[in-house]
């Protein structure tokens, strides 16, 4: 006579056991891709939030020797919550100035002067001067920075050259 | 003899694990899905931004005002005129409710579209209203539609 549990026993027993296991993998995969899938969505969704206007104002001029690139960013109308931005001015070299609202940067000011930094509001336009020691700039790029404080790719960017 | 799940069993389990599948994926679906806004314009019924193409409309000066002449078909509920200054610029929203060969501002009541001395220019950006499901909504219309108006 064979003994040992029944097979209604053992399936239940097996589907128990399938769904322990996936819970155990899932509480440890999940934190592991949430933190990459909230960062890949936000880029995603932002990545139509600012522009670089190639206005007169996206141009750069010399200052006793030092270089100050003016840069006129335009918001889009998505209404998303972003953290800043950052902006590249590069050359042979490159240089980057992360742009936060209602805080200061030194060598980073507003059009108007003021020191205190403000991000563009929904569809409006800001240009930004920034004072830079590298000796070659052509070309300027600018990254959304999310809510999570992570720097997306660049999503716009422009060659500029000497204010007229 | 054979013992386990009887076949009716096992296929009511496997139907119910399909079912929960389907539900859970559903879910996910719908919160990674945005509503469709639509819009019905003379018996013709299309997703909100392709009527945005269709748009025609012109904005002028007059005095310290802009006029704006909706000289399309599809009525412009709002408008969001986006004033430059030396490289900034504020947006303002007017809800102007634009019918098909309307003129704005017609009546007195009707708030003005004013601009500012030393403003250079003027991006005027139309705004329509749609239906996303059962709820009224707006929706902007991308750049490429705006009327750039210079004010200087």
């Amino acid at each position: 006579m064979k003994k040992g549990i029944s097979p209604v026993i053992s399936t239940i027993l097996l589907i128990l056991i399938a769904i322990a296991a996936l819970g155990i993998l899932y509480s440890f995969i999940y934190p592991l891709i949430r933190d990459r899938l909230q960062k890949a969505q936000e880029c995603s969704e932002s990545k139509e939030e600012f522009k670089i206007e190639e206005s007169n104002y996206t141009c750069y001029s010399e200052i006793s020797g030092k270089k100050v690139v003016g840069v006129t960013i335009k918001r889009g109308t998505n209404k998303l919550p972003l953290k800043g931005l950052s902006i590249i001015i590069s050359g042979i070299d490159s240089q980057l100035f992360n742009i936060e609202d209602g805080e200061t940067l030194t060598g980073v000011k507003m059009s108007d002067g003021s020191q205190t930094l403000e991000l563009p509001k929904d569809g409006e336009r800001r240009t930004y001067l920034i004072e830079t020691d590298l000796g070659i700039v052509d070309h300027v790029s600018v990254a959304p920075i999310t809510e999570s404080d992570y720097r997306c790719d660049i999503i716009s960017e422009a060659d500029i050259g000497m204010c007229e | 003899m054979k013992k386990g799940l009887s076949p009716i069993i096992s296929t009511v389990i496997l139907i119910g694990i399909v079912i929960a599948l389907a539900v859970i994926v559903l879910l996910f679906m719908r919160s990674q899905i945005k509503d469709i806004i639509e819009k019905e314009i003379l018996g013709v019924k299309k997703s909100i931004d392709k009527f945005c193409v269709e748009t025609n409309f012109e904005a002028s000066v007059s005095g310290d005002q802009i006029v704006i002449v909706n000289k399309g078909n599809v009525p412009i509920y709002q408008v969001n005129v986006e004033r430059i200054k030396g490289g900034e610029s504020k947006v303002d929203n007017y809800v102007i409710e634009l019918d098909a060969g309307g003129t704005y501002p017609s009546e007195a009541s009707d708030m003005p579209i004013i601009f500012e001395s030393g403003d250079e220019k003027a991006v005027i950006v139309p705004v329509l209203l749609g239906k996303a499901g059962k709820n009224l909504q707006t929706y902007t219309c991308p750049d490429s539609v705006a009327y750039e108006l210079d004010l200087q």
